[in-house]
């Protein structure tokens, strides 16, 4: 072994060895503090569940009616029983507005076979400007079910929403994937601070929850299970940390900036004051959250984005290693544009805690971690085949950065079977705690390999094609091609925890 | 961890601290692993103990929930003589139920709970220091609609907990007496104000007994007051109060709170308010010309289908399809102001008689086939 690449590897692991144990040991522990807060959040949660006002608000007329804003393309196969699912919502009033956004397949022709749809006229405001119109406007020719199915050349899934949300009649709208299932009262429990909160509230959204194994009948998860497959009981173990306790925590502290784009009710007043989803951004959930952050914190307005761990939005989560790297790609790519698109707010005091914890956090946390992570992967082996490192240190220090990970996933899996125990058999339970131990052989390595991929890609700049997304379709539905699910998207934000 | 690393002073042997460290952690995962499967046991069992108490009870509660008149007596009295480890099995179920009954069961229900003395605690426990605990028992004695509870329900409207606060309000409304209207429409400013919401709720659901207070907020100082006074006032259909939405109307101090009152005034369908909102449809603020648009629709006479014919005509799209969904509304007259327009091109009034006709075609069908069933 060259002399150089000793002395390199020595002055390396000098110089980098404190920071990297400070950093480890910050990463983690902020995970667990969020895991914290979330927990305390649930406790209060539930200890007031008995005081739930949903009776109340079904009763309303005062409850304001919500536009479900959906775009699909290709998705024949679920598109009927989605749109039925959204229709059957518990909700005193709401209208669901499909946007086909160029289907190649037979999207459309399903919609009209099973809701009669006729063609109607219909002057479509540009109260936010889109690069696509729609050409043609179906509604139900019962003439009162509340459905208008639009019709344009695709233009991607932004785009195709802020379509929807020019096409929305009521004065708050909900953006839920077309592929996704939620639960009947999701509607109503995500409305809930609009209602407790009228004049701050212009943001909340649900958790999403991985739908891979479950049962599903009639577009309702009958029950929670356990997938088949290692790789994607990771992802729940992935999704029950990221999506339920980190944005939990984060809600709690009014930190909230990623509400996802499957499902996320909004003012949509707000919506187009800020100009809908950005058509350009991998993270457009993500941005538009930030984007509305941004816009109220600069007029001074009061306001609030709140998470809620109640209302579910069930998705299938990737299950095979190509899709997954080709995911936490784009994800990446996307967490980069949106922080640099949003550069001036970091550390910046005007922005509050959004400006001076989040953002940052962001940045060190998320967007550098598996550079981080990767650089180790590879530093730690030269280290010990040119006996740079001492073997015994590095070993216990892999095995405890291991373990309080393991221990961070664990306390995730304990607050949730006392939350809310969506897993009932004992073999999902077990499955889950295993889950949380083998994600740090082998998974973690590989997504932080795939997310310094995007990371990279993100900075050489240049087009992205979304590319294929091979589905197996709920209640063993025949496979699919079907783009990424809003879901994925959503993630940007890391949140991933890792 | 290089040979020659320099850690800091306070950890001489790194390695042997992270052992340390390590060795904890594994504690610590260990823990948490048997806290959890144990919090699973236990709720399995625990939910099987109750199961195997309350499900005995089962067809007692069902009697309970379907007795009607003479029989609710005979209903009732199993329950009251439970013991108390069984009572605190079935009671949860009991209360779960509360909300959602109506009439001889529900007072069926507030019988037994009066009968173990559940209502009496609820009562004492809204003076407990823990505010959750007040919360709960305001709930309880709302949807028990017990009226011995509405003055202290009314204090808990300034309670220092907004939560208290707001239980106590949609307690008050399931109650449904008028005398908490006032207290409920005067709640909503200050430090301890209540969402109007919820206050205008409670206050639906007292209904037209509420009409005075509603029309003494009308004219309170505070906006918040008269915008959700305004709300009420169109909902629950409170006549007496359309000379004050008509000055809201035409001259409230906040400019947001026209529009409502113009919806309101629509509500209401009183023919001597067209001319009040046939004047808001020459105003600047285009949320008054939509919501008076909108509130013409119900008054249905020929002076209001020629203003709104004027309005289709503008640019503003929201004008526009509110001036002719509201002809929509006038009947034939109104379907003959928008084929009219419709025949000009005007592509809103297409769009508006289009869904009109498909509506009314659904309707003639629904009626069709509700005949065929009546038939068959």
């Amino acid at each position: 072994m060259p002399g150089s690449l000793r002395d390199v590897l020595v002055t390396f692991f000098n110089v980098t060895s404190t920071p990297v144990f400070v950093y480890f040991l910050l990463i983690n522990t902020s995970y667990l503090m969020l895991i914290v807060l979330a927990a305390i959040q649930f406790v209060r949660d539930s200890r007031r569940r008995d005081l739930d006002a949903r009776e109340d608000l079904v009763a309303s007329p005062l409850t304001e009616p919500v536009s479900v804003v959906v775009a699909a393309h290709n998705e024949e196969v679920v598109i009927v029983e989605a749109v039925q699912a959204m229709l059957s919502l518990r909700y005193p009033r709401h209208e669901v507005i499909v946007i086909d956004d160029g289907s190649t397949d037979d999207t459309f022709e399903v919609l009209r076979a099973a809701f009669d749809l006729l063609p109607v006229s219909r002057v479509v405001p540009r109260q936010i400007p889109t690069r696509r119109q729609a050409t043609e406007v179906w509604v139900p020719a019962d003439g009162r079910t509340e459905l208008l199915v639009a019709r344009k050349p695709n233009s991607g899934r932004s785009d195709s929403l802020n379509v929807g949300i020019n096409l929305a009649g009521y004065p708050l709208v909900a953006i839920v994937d077309a592929d996704s299932i939620l639960t009947p009262e999701a509607l109503l429990q995500v409305a809930q601070p609009f209602v407790d909160d009228p004049i701050r509230t212009v943001a909340t959204g649900g958790v999403i929850r991985a739908v891979n194994g479950s049962q599903v009948v009639a577009g309702r998860v009958v029950e929670s299970r356990m997938p088949g497959t290692w790789l994607e009981r990771v992802q729940v173990m992935e999704y029950l940390r990221a999506f339920l306790l980190g944005r939990t925590g984060w809600s709690s502290l009014d930190c909230l900036v990623l509400i996802s784009g499957a499902f996320g009710l909004f003012r949509r007043d707000v919506v187009i004051e800020v100009g809908g989803l950005d058509p350009d951004c991998l993270g457009e959930d993500f941005e538009l959250v930030m984007r509305i952050h941004r816009h109220m914190r600069k007029a001074r307005r009061d306001y609030r984005v709140t998470f809620l761990a109640e209302p579910v939005l069930w998705t299938e989560v990737p299950p095979s290693r190509a899709v997954l790297s080709r995911q936490r790609r784009r994800w990446h790519r996307g967490l980069w544009q949106v922080l640099w698109g949003y550069r001036g707010m970091t550390l910046n005091p005007r922005y509050g805690r959004i400006g001076l914890i989040m953002v940052p956090y962001f940045w060190l946390f998320e967007l550098i971690a598996p550079v981080i992570e990767l650089t180790g992967t590879v530093a730690v082996p030269l280290g010990i085949l040119t006996g740079t490192v001492n073997l015994r240190y590095v070993f216990v220090f892999l095995l405890v950065s291991h373990a309080y990970a393991v221990l961070v996933s664990a306390a995730a899996v304990c607050v949730e079977e006392f939350s809310f125990h969506t897993y009932r058999r004992w073999r999902d339970l077990a499955r889950l705690l295993l889950a949380a131990v083998l994600e740090n052989f082998g998974f973690r390595q590989l997504t932080a390999w795939w997310r310094v991929r995007g990371l990279l890609r993100a900075l050489r700049g240049g087009g992205y094609e979304w590319g294929a997304m091979p589905r197996t379709g709920f209640a063993g539905r025949v496979p699919q091609q079907r783009r990424p699910l809003a879901a994925e998207s959503a993630a940007v934000a890391g949140g991933t925890g890792r | 961890v290089s040979a020659g690393l320099a850690w800091p002073a306070l950890i001489r042997d790194p390695a042997a601290a992270l052992s340390i460290a390590l060795l904890v952690i594994a504690v610590v995962v260990a823990v948490v692993v048997v806290v959890t499967v144990a919090e699973r046991a236990r709720r399995e069992a625990a939910h099987a103990r109750i199961a195997a108490r309350a499900e005995p009870l089962r067809p007692l509660l069902l009697a309970l929930a379907a007795a009607e008149d003479d029989e609710v007596i005979a209903a009732v009295a199993p329950f009251v003589a439970l013991d108390e480890t069984t009572w605190r099995a079935v009671a949860p179920s009991m209360i779960t139920l509360l909300p959602k009954l109506r009439g001889d069961t529900h007072a069926a229900v507030v019988s037994v709970l009066t009968a173990r003395g559940v209502l009496a605690k609820a009562e004492a426990d809204t003076y407990h220091r823990s505010p959750l605990r007040r919360a709960k028992a305001a709930r309880l004695l709302g949807v028990a609609g017990v009226p011995f509870a509405v003055p202290r329900l009314m204090q808990l409207l300034g309670d220092a907990d907004a939560e208290v606060r707001v239980v106590a309000a949609r307690g008050l409304g399931h109650i449904g007496d008028p005398v908490a209207a006032d207290a409920l429409m005067t709640c909503l400013v200050g430090r301890r104000g209540l969402p109007a919401r919820v206050a205008g709720d409670a206050v639906l659901r007292i209904g037209v007994p509420a009409h005075p207070a509603v029309v003494r907020a009308l004219a309170a100082a505070e906006p918040v007051r008269r915008g959700i006074a305004a709300d009420i006032a169109g909902l629950i259909g409170a006549v007496s109060a359309a000379p004050d939405l008509a000055r809201m109307v035409a001259a409230d101090p906040e400019p947001l709170l026209r529009p409502r009152a113009a919806r309101a005034l629509g509500r209401l369908g009183l023919p001597s308010s067209g001319l009040v909102l046939r004047q808001a449809l020459a105003a600047a603020d285009e949320a008054l010309v939509i919501a008076a648009a909108e509130g013409l629709g119900g008054l249905g006479d020929r002076a209001s289908i020629d203003a709104l014919l004027g309005v289709a005509g503008r640019t503003s799209y929201l004008v526009s399809r509110a001036a002719c969904r509201s002809l929509a509304e006038h009947g034939e007259p109104g379907r003959a102001a928008l084929r009219f327009l419709a025949e000009q091109d005007h592509a809103i009034a297409g769009e508006v008689l289009r869904m009109l006709d498909l509506r009314l075609a659904g309707r003639t069908r629904r009626d069709g086939s509700l005949v065929s069933a009546g038939r068959s």
